[in-house]
């Protein structure tokens, strides 16, 4: 074991402390360093519960998707709940192109720039309701 | 019966079975190993650090077996250390770590749990700048940087 150590050099008990702090401290620690912000920042946001968003701020379909397009700098992990209407998010089965006019491949290009349209029913962090 | 451990720097400690079973790691080993008298090599922990945790496990050796925690609260509680732990993990920084990577290698959940909770107990209720000077930790963010940071976690300052 090392000498001297910084608590990110074993990433694993970085994280495993930060189970242990509340939201304003591990939001506070995100800032300590780049590595810190590295290991930490999946967990804090992990604290932000998007359960009850949609019906708190009553937002319909297309108003729910505007938001979602203004704040999509925020997004780092998208996925669709069973309880959302995913109808917003399904391809069109008509005959656009899928890549022009759907809205799930406009919305995924916008917040998952590398989130390969094809494969949306398996893709990052985009789950089928069951 | 009592088994044999022996540190990174050579140093074997004679502990009773029972107490070398808190850890899960050595646990395993001697029921693979079956009965020996051979010393169990613990080639990741030092003599200093090793004589620590035995004494945690000493302390602990009637404890019974942890559950997992389920709570409601996905934020675990740090405020809930016993007293004698609470001395046992008077330390100073670098033993603090070195026991907590030693309680994470040997698989001593209860000692690596209340050395989480020590060092959660030193973040709480500081700045950046102050967790920085407790753990001697260069801010290697541009002011920028740190004052995007900042505003995209605004949401949870609140919390």
């Amino acid at each position: 074991m090392s000498v001297s150590m910084d608590l990110s050099d074993v990433p694993e008990i970085l994280v495993m402390v930060s189970k242990y702090l509340q939201v304003k401290s591990l939001s506070r620690a995100t800032r300590v360093s780049r590595q810190w912000h590295r290991f930490l920042l999946p967990e804090l946001w992990s604290c932000l519960h998007i359960v009850g968003y949609k019906s708190r701020f009553g937002m319909t379909g297309p108003k729910f998707l505007r938001s979602l397009f203004r704040y999509g700098h925020f997004v780092r992990m998208f996925c669709t709940l069973d309880h959302l209407h995913l109808d917003l998010f399904r391809p069109h089965p008509g005959n656009h192109p899928r890549n022009d006019l759907c809205p799930l491949n406009k919305l995924t290009k916008l917040i998952l720039p590398n989130f390969d349209s094809n494969d949306w029913e398996t893709g990052p962090g985009l789950h089928t309701p069951m | 019966m009592p088994v044999t451990l022996t540190s990174l720097d050579n140093q074997e400690f004679k502990v009773d079975k029972e107490v070398a079973e808190r850890s899960i790691l050595i646990k395993n080993m001697i029921e693979d190993v079956g009965e020996s008298d051979a010393p169990i090599p613990l080639p990741n922990v030092s003599a200093a650090v090793l004589t620590k945790v035995i004494e945690y496990c000493e302390h602990h050796r009637n404890d019974p077996v942890q559950v997992q925690d389920e709570t409601d609260d996905p934020r675990k509680r740090s405020n809930d250390i016993e007293e004698w732990d609470m001395k046992f993990m008077q330390v100073d920084q670098e033993m603090l770590f070195e026991i907590i990577l030693a309680a994470n290698y040997l698989d001593i959940k209860p000692l690596l749990d209340v050395g989480c909770k020590t060092v959660a107990n030193i973040i709480k209720g500081k700045t950046p700048e102050e967790i920085r000077k407790a753990f001697n930790i260069v801010n290697d963010f541009t002011p920028e940087e740190e004052a995007q940071i900042k505003k995209e976690n605004e949401w949870a300052e609140d919390r």
